[in-house]
Parts: structure tokens; sequence; C-alpha cells
């Protein structure tokens, strides 16, 4: 009998490629962000919006488990994109996203936005080589998901609460949400904002501009 | 949900590390803020280790609390992760542990080396 006492980190191998595409980022100048949140809480329509500030500028990364339509959502909006279908996976992981870094022509890109798979658990724990992961989430699924969910706002380097133009229509405490997102990481910059009529981008842009201009 | 893969990741880590052996037992850490589930992980880390020829190894799995590092210079153990530091109630706070999975212990089967 061999006994072992050990501390094998078994995120390491990922960690190790997402360390190597965060090198090459840094090394041009690029904010990366890991956009992370519900199926349909509007994480392509807040690029699509976000889209229209930064131009060319701006690269995307789209994953999904089937389909390219968010990519060409992203293109007919004139950003550059690159699909990834995860074929089922409920998350991105740091191969294919270094994948999909190399097929970007960088030359003109100071912001690459990483959407990942619509999930609110699996995508969480996982590192990409970003800066910073960006949670999303929208009136209609309830004020109580970053209480419900910690282990993705603890995480959270900022938080979009979209979709702020169905308040009339919803019990929605955007107090209640942002409350628990900063207890869950106290840093968190907390963004209410509608990325259909443009209420609360203003903050989004000057949040992105601010990290973009500290790279 | 991927609870399979990361079975398959702890197997390989494992093989690279018995050299054959068949394994007695492995002892797991995840830690509560993971995102991982302790009892499907049970379950499809027996699973590949028998699809991988590494035995039928006893699995312990020990789950943990996340770990704070409060401003105010309290480290503690978080149960409750939306109540706020034990000494000053703060949220001010650094998660220094159990956002991960970690391989603690192998016991093989196989020859003291």
């Amino acid at each position: 009998m061999s006994r072992t006492k050990a501390q094998i980190d078994i995120a390491a191998k990922n960690r190790t490629l997402a360390a190597e595409s965060r090198g090459v980022l840094r090394g041009r100048g690029i904010f990366t962000v890991n956009l992370i949140g519900s199926p349909g809480c509007g994480k392509t329509s807040l690029l699509e919006a976000t889209a229209r500030h930064f131009g060319e500028r701006m690269a995307v990364i789209e994953g999904d488990i089937k389909t390219d339509l968010d990519a060409k959502r992203i293109e007919a909006a004139g950003i550059q994109a690159v699909q990834i279908e995860t074929g089922g996976a409920c998350h991105l992981d740091a191969a294919q996203v270094a994948g999909a870094i190399a097929r970007l022509d960088l030359e003109s890109v100071e912001i690459l936005f990483i959407e990942n798979v619509g999930n609110l658990v699996c995508p969480s724990s996982v590192d990409l080589g970003e800066d910073v992961k960006v949670a999303v989430v929208s009136l209609p699924e309830g004020d109580e998901k970053p209480a419900k969910y910690p282990a993705l706002f603890v995480r959270a380097g900022a938080v979009v609460i979209n979709k702020t133009d169905l308040l009339p229509y919803l019990d929605y405490s955007i107090e209640r949400a942002a409350a628990d997102c900063r207890k869950l990481s106290n840093k968190a910059v907390v963004m209410p904002l509608s990325c259909r009529t443009g209420e609360g981008m203003d903050m989004w842009i000057s949040y992105l501009e601010g990290a973009i201009a500290s790279r | 949900m991927h609870e399979l893969s990361i079975a398959g990741a702890i197997c390989d880590a494992v093989k690279e590390h018995a050299g054959g052996d068949d394994i007695a037992l492995l002892r797991i850490e995840v830690g509560t803020l993971s995102g991982v589930l302790a009892d499907a992980l049970d379950f499809c880390i027996r699973e590949v280790a028998r699809a991988e020829g590494l035995g039928e190894p006893e699995i312990v799995i020990d789950q943990i609390a996340p770990r704070c590092l409060c401003a105010c210079g309290l480290e503690y153990d978080c149960t409750e992760i939306l109540e706020g530091c034990p000494s000053c109630g703060g949220f001010d706070r650094e998660v220094t542990a159990g956002m991960d999975v970690l391989i603690r212990e192998i016991q093989t089967e196989g020859e003291e080396k």
C-alpha cells in the first residue's frame, strides 16, 4: 500500500491554457470580458448594443451548444465574431477559446467579449483567460438569482441587470438584487440597464472604456 | 452538470500518479462554490475509474465551505455566503478557498515505492 497526500488542482490544465491566452491578449493591450448569464437574459442583445459604441475596436467569441445564430447577429452588427459550438457541453473551456482567439484578426481590437453558453452554474468556475467575469441577469428571472447562484456572483467583477424597461410589469427589486450582488462580491460594479431602450447603457460603456484605458 | 469531465480529469491525474497500480482510496476536496455536485462526482469517478482500469477505489469526498479573509483581518469558514463577517459584519472579503476541486490523497494497492 502506498499513500500519497496530494494537492492536485483538477483545473490546472485549463488554468495553464487560460493563462497563455491572457498573456497573448494582455500583450496586445486587449481587455477581455467573460460574459455569463442565463439563456435569454440578453447577452447577445447587450453585445449588439455595445457594438454600436465600439465598432471595429471590439470582437466577440460566441459560445453556444448549437447553431451559429449569435455569431451571425454580431456580424450583422458589423463586428468580428467567431462561433464555438460545444455540441452539448454546458460551458466553454480555455482550449476552445484559445482556438477561437487564433481565428480572430486582433489588429484593431481593444476589447474582446467571450459570450459563454447560457447557464448560471457551470461557466462560473472555468477560467477562459479573461480579465473579468461579468454576470448578466434580467428582470423576468426574478431578483433572487444572485442569492441562489452565489458561485457565479462571488467571482463577478461586474453585474449587468438587464431589461429594466420591464420594471413596470414585474415585481422586481433592483435594490435587492444589487445588494445581494455586493454582498457576494464587494467590489462588483452593478449596472441596471436596458440594452433595448438604451437606458443605463452610458454607465456600461464608461465602465468598459475605463477598463480599456487601465490596460 | 459537467461532473463526468471532472471525473475524467481526476482519473487522468491519478493514473499519472499511480503508474499502473490499482487505486485503493481517493480523497477529493470539493469546495461548495466550485459548482460541482459531490454525489454526481462520486458516481462519475467510480464509473471512469472502472473504465480506465484503475480498480474500484473507495471514494471520499470532503465538501468544504468557502474560506473568507475579511478586511478586518478575520479569516473564517463562511457557511452562509450572504451573511457578513462574524466579527465586523462587513462584506469586504476575499474568498481564499472553497472554489476548487482538489485531489487530496491517493492510496494505491501496489508495493511501497
